[in-house]
């Protein structure tokens, strides 16, 4: 590639030099003076006297230079075609032969000279490169030689010298390391020998012993303490409790109680001939002559000389071109390498020996270093090791000596002291606990005794009674709580020095007011039991949740005792849903529902539920119920007519239930809130219209309907519409367009449809309802009420 | 979503593309009867026919639903697609009579059929087709919106009209 644009640069150059020597030939003032205009040739363009012509060079066609010489022009009478093609023929030799002498010329000139400049490059390119290339071998080889010896020298030397240093303070560690384990091992066994001796030659044991006698009998004294004083007045207690109750009274104080995401090298070679054809060409018009007087045949002849010219001149070029280049290569090889010869290379050699210098520096350096640091480095180890374990070893013992001998003289006094005190403290302890168990136990009995004598006011038990004794606490019933209190001495006590409380946790019991004591005497050795004396009410918000209460009873303001009491609050009875409450839009669906007594007492009858909802999507066709007596855990179903009043599908709904006995009194209730499926065939809903109703005059009420659940086929639906007054009375002065009823065509599960129901509206009224009833086969599926 | 918009425009192109042009489906032309009240059908491609016990015979075009013929109480087959690819069929005799014309909207009685067909039948002729005939039908049709209800009382009947070859 790079030979292609050197040959082409070439033809460049040597066109442009022939430009310059032929242009001058080629001016019209010289050359084409005298000839006259020929064929074919652009005014224009071959006025031009700056540049020869370029025949074939593309875009230039019309400008090619035609070699023929111009013809002269001739009589009327033309030749024959055999005539004319001799002379196409003649031309085409004489054309050929002169273009190949042109060719032949100017190819081996030219080629000899590309052949020489090429060879001049290759042969100037390869020895100067074998130069450089042998300098610089030669001065890496050089290179290599010094480093290797500069690296080797300082290799060995800093080697050596960090070979040492380091091994130097390597082995003074090492040494260090030695003395202090050797040491240690040669101190410890003397050492603690020693310890032990020396301890056992003190007192400890016998410290010990003195100690542990001191908390032997600390421990007993504790222990009696603890365990034989509550006992004694335990004992002394459970005598006074299981003594006879002389007499007990009773007293019950409720009575007062109240309540929350073209060949370029072809076009090259071609323009570059190009360039030399063209000069060759007008070289040859010069020197041809046509031979033809005859217009026809002088053009036929030019014809041929032009076609045969360029032929000729190709064919030749080509080959002398290449003979050329053949020839002047070699020569060209040897002058070019001659000239390589001159060019100074030092600097190859000195890059060769830099680069040898350093990698044979660094090599030779390494393998030096490693082995002269070894060198240093073993003899600098071993004697700075033995050195500094030499100097180190006795310190070290001395050391170790002293700690050794007193861990072992620690350990063993410990030893004495604690074998000392264990014994001791065990015996001490049993030699004095029995007495020291004795004298509690009756300190016990003699405390108990006087606080007896002192407080002979006991509380003894508590708890509750029941408003309405049926084993359940319900909201609002009233409970009173009892307690017990025993007199323990011989004469009776005043009752009046008696205070209780009750003390409750949350709002579910609300104390009523406390009656703080009885009015009769407690009898000496007797008892008392106070009942109804603190009366709470169950508050409503403790429904279904546990409360507690705790009674505290007082004497003389100290208190005597306390219990507390943990129960459910219910009611007597609970009344929930059968089945799942539904309802049906506009038409009446029935909810059924079971009460069940919970309680142990019967409820008496009629026992009345009713139902309560402020929702206005449901409507309460009949509220209540009533059922008979219920026995203990009897149950009994009632149920609610009701009519749904949404267009929702599954509408939020608050429903209320409760359950009143005989006597009016609730017994049970329950709060519902939660979505309540509205079950119809089929749904309507109002689109638009509702508004317009209080405006007389035609309202166009639009309506969708969907089957929601209708299996019927083809099912008749009538609609039947209804203008309310708000009293609920049908306004008849509204009148329908139309039918009413209308009929609809029929609805598949699932499907929906839209209707117009046109209707009339009266003046005067501006409220009311309009109530859109479907029938499908003539039975009601769903009334849709809407209000404006 | 697109599935499901795609399936509501190929029902729609369906619906048009037969329904709309007022032609029978071609698996349901030919002769139905019921045998309980003797009443047959002919369905032919743009037309039926009605034959009674009697014999009495009356011929109905069929027609796109073409709210302005039925606002003129012409009698005639109104087909008007619906979703799932069907077509409701909406056969009805006015009442001349009965019409009636106030605030826009259009009324009339007559003797109304409706049934349903497939827009396209995978299975070929249909062997059985179940309709709602009524004498005493209804027609009421909003001008304004050029939508129509129509339909049958809860008394009218549910023929059960059987393929049968025709007579020779």
């Amino acid at each position: 590639m790079a030979r292609l644009a050197n040959r082409w640069l070439t033809g460049m150059v040597l066109g442009a030099q022939l430009a310059q020597v032929v242009v001058p030939v080629f001016s019209p003032a010289s050359a084409f003076a005298d000839e006259e205009p020929r064929p074919g040739r652009g005014a224009g363009r071959g006025d031009r006297p700056d540049r020869p012509d370029r025949p074939d060079r593309p875009g230039n066609g019309g400008n090619r230079p035609d070699p023929r010489p111009d013809p002269t022009p001739q009589a009327p009478t033309g030749p024959s075609s055999g005539e004319i093609a001799a002379a196409r023929s003649a031309g085409r030799a004489a054309g050929e032969r002169d273009g190949e002498r042109e060719g032949r010329a100017r190819g081996w000139t030219e080629g000899l000279e590309e052949g020489r400049r090429d060879g001049y490059r290759v042969g100037y390119n390869y020895c100067l490169n074998e130069r450089r290339k042998d300098v610089y071998d030669r001065g890496y080889s050089d290179g290599i030689r010094t480093g290797s010896h500069d690296g080797q020298a300082r290799g060995q030397i800093e080697g050596y010298s960090q070979g040492q240093n380091v091994g130097y303070r390597d082995g003074q560690a090492d040494g260090d390391r030695r003395a202090r384990n050797q040491a240690s091992a040669d101190a410890e066994g003397p050492a603690s020998e020693e310890g032990r001796r020396d301890a056992d030659a003190t007192d400890s044991y016998q410290r010990g012993e003195a100690a542990g006698a001191i908390a032997g009998d600390a421990r007993a004294r504790q222990t009696a303490r603890d365990t034989e004083y509550p006992r004694g007045r335990e004992a002394y207690r459970t005598q006074r409790l299981n003594e006879p109750v002389s007499r007990e009274v009773a007293e019950n104080l409720s009575a007062t109680a109240r309540s929350a995401v073209p060949s370029t090298r072809t076009a090259l070679i071609e323009s570059t001939l190009m360039e030399h054809v063209g000069s060759g060409e007008r070289m040859s018009l010069l020197s041809s002559g046509n031979p033809y007087s005859d217009p026809q045949l002088r053009a036929a002849y030019s014809e041929g000389y032009s076609s045969g010219y360029r032929s000729g001149y190709d064919s030749a070029y080509r080959q002398e071109r290449r003979r050329g280049e053949m020839a002047g290569e070699p020569e060209g090889r040897q002058r070019g390498c001659r000239e390589a010869q001159f060019v100074d290379v030092s600097s190859d050699f000195r890059r060769g020996r830099d680069e040898g210098y350093n990698r044979g520096y660094r090599e030779s350096y390494d393998s030096a270093y490693r082995v002269a640091y070894d060198i240093g480095y073993g003899p600098a180890f071993r004697s700075a090791s033995d050195a500094m374990y030499r100097d180190r070893y006795a310190g070290y013992y001395q050391d170790a000596y002293a700690r050794f001998r007193a861990e072992a003289y620690d350990a063993r006094v410990s030893q004495l002291y604690r074998a000392g005190y264990a014994a001791a403290e065990r015996a001490t302890f049993d030699r004095t606990y029995p007495g020291y168990s004795a004298a509690e136990f009756n300190r016990g009995v003699t405390d108990e005794t006087a606080e007896f004598a002192a407080n002979p006011m006991r509380f003894m038990d508590s708890g509750f009674r029941e408003q309405f004794e049926d084993s359940v606490i319900e909201p609002g019933e009233t409970v009173g709580f009892w307690f017990r209190v025993r007199n323990f001495a011989d004469q009776e006590l005043s009752a009046s020095e008696l205070r209780f409380e009750v003390e409750t946790s949350g709002k579910g019991l609300l104390p009523l007011r406390q009656k703080d004591a009885g009015t009769l005497g407690v009898p000496g050795l007797g008892a008392i039991v106070v009942s109804g004396a603190v009366p709470v009410i169950v508050s409503e918000s403790a429904l279904n949740q546990s409360v507690s209460a705790t009674v505290k009873v007082f004497y003389r303001g100290k208190l005597l005792g306390s219990k507390s009491t943990t129960f459910q609050v219910k009611n007597r009875a609970t009344v929930d849903f059968v089945e799942r409450p539904v309802i049906r839009e506009g038409l009446e669906s029935t909810l059924k529902v079971r009460v069940t007594n919970n309680s142990s007492q019967p409820i008496s009858g009629p026992v009345r539920l009713e139902i309560r909802s402020d929702s206005r999507q449901i409507e309460l066709r009949q509220a209540s119920a009533e059922v008979a007596t219920l026995a203990p855990g009897e149950s009994r179903e009632a149920s609610f007519r009701v009519v749904g009043r949404t267009d929702q599908d599954s509408p939020q709904l608050p429903l209320a239930i409760s359950v009143a006995d005989g006597s009016r009194k609730r017994v049970a209730v329950k709060d519902f809130s939660g979505s309540v499926p509205v079950v119809n065939d089929y749904r309507v809903k109002l689109l638009q219209g509702g508004d317009s109703l209080k405006n007389s005059g035609v309202t166009r009420l639009s309506y969708q309907i969907r089957n929601v659940s209708s299996r019927l086929v083809f099912g008749a639906l009538e609609l039947y519409a209804r203008v309310l007054d708000s009293s609920g009375k049908v306004v008849p002065e509204a009148r329908w367009i139309g039918f009413n009823p209308q009929f609809l065509l029929p609805l598949e599960r699932g499907e929906q449809a839209k209707f117009v129901i046109p209707v009339v509206m009266p003046q005067g009224l501006t409220s009311g309802m309009v109530e859109l009833e479907v029938r499908e086969n003539g039975v009601p599926v769903v009334i849709h009420q809407a209000s404006f | 979503m697109r599935l499901k918009t795609l399936k509501v425009m190929a029902v729609l192109v369906l619906g048009f593309g037969l329904g709309a042009c007022g032609k029978i489906p071609k698996e349901y032309r030919g002769n139905f009867v019921d045998q309980a009240t003797g009443f047959q059908i002919q369905l032919k491609s743009s037309e039926g026919v009605w034959i009674r016990e009697d014999g009495a015979q009356q011929v109905f075009p069929a027609r796109a639903a073409a709210v302005k013929e039925m606002i003129q109480g012409q009698p005639g087959i109104y087909l008007r697609s619906i979703d799932d690819g069907q077509l409701e069929v909406f056969w009805v005799r006015p009442a001349a009579e009965t019409r009636r014309e106030e605030y826009g909207f259009v009324s009339f009685e007559g003797e109304v059929v409706y049934t349903r067909m497939a827009a396209k039948s995978p299975g070929g002729a249909i062997p059985v087709l179940l309709a709602r005939h009524c004498d005493r039908g209804q027609v009421l049709i909003d001008t304004v919106s050029q939508s129509f209800n129509g339909g049958c009382p809860a008394d009218s009947k549910v023929l059960e009209l059987v393929r049968v070859q025709p007579k020779k």
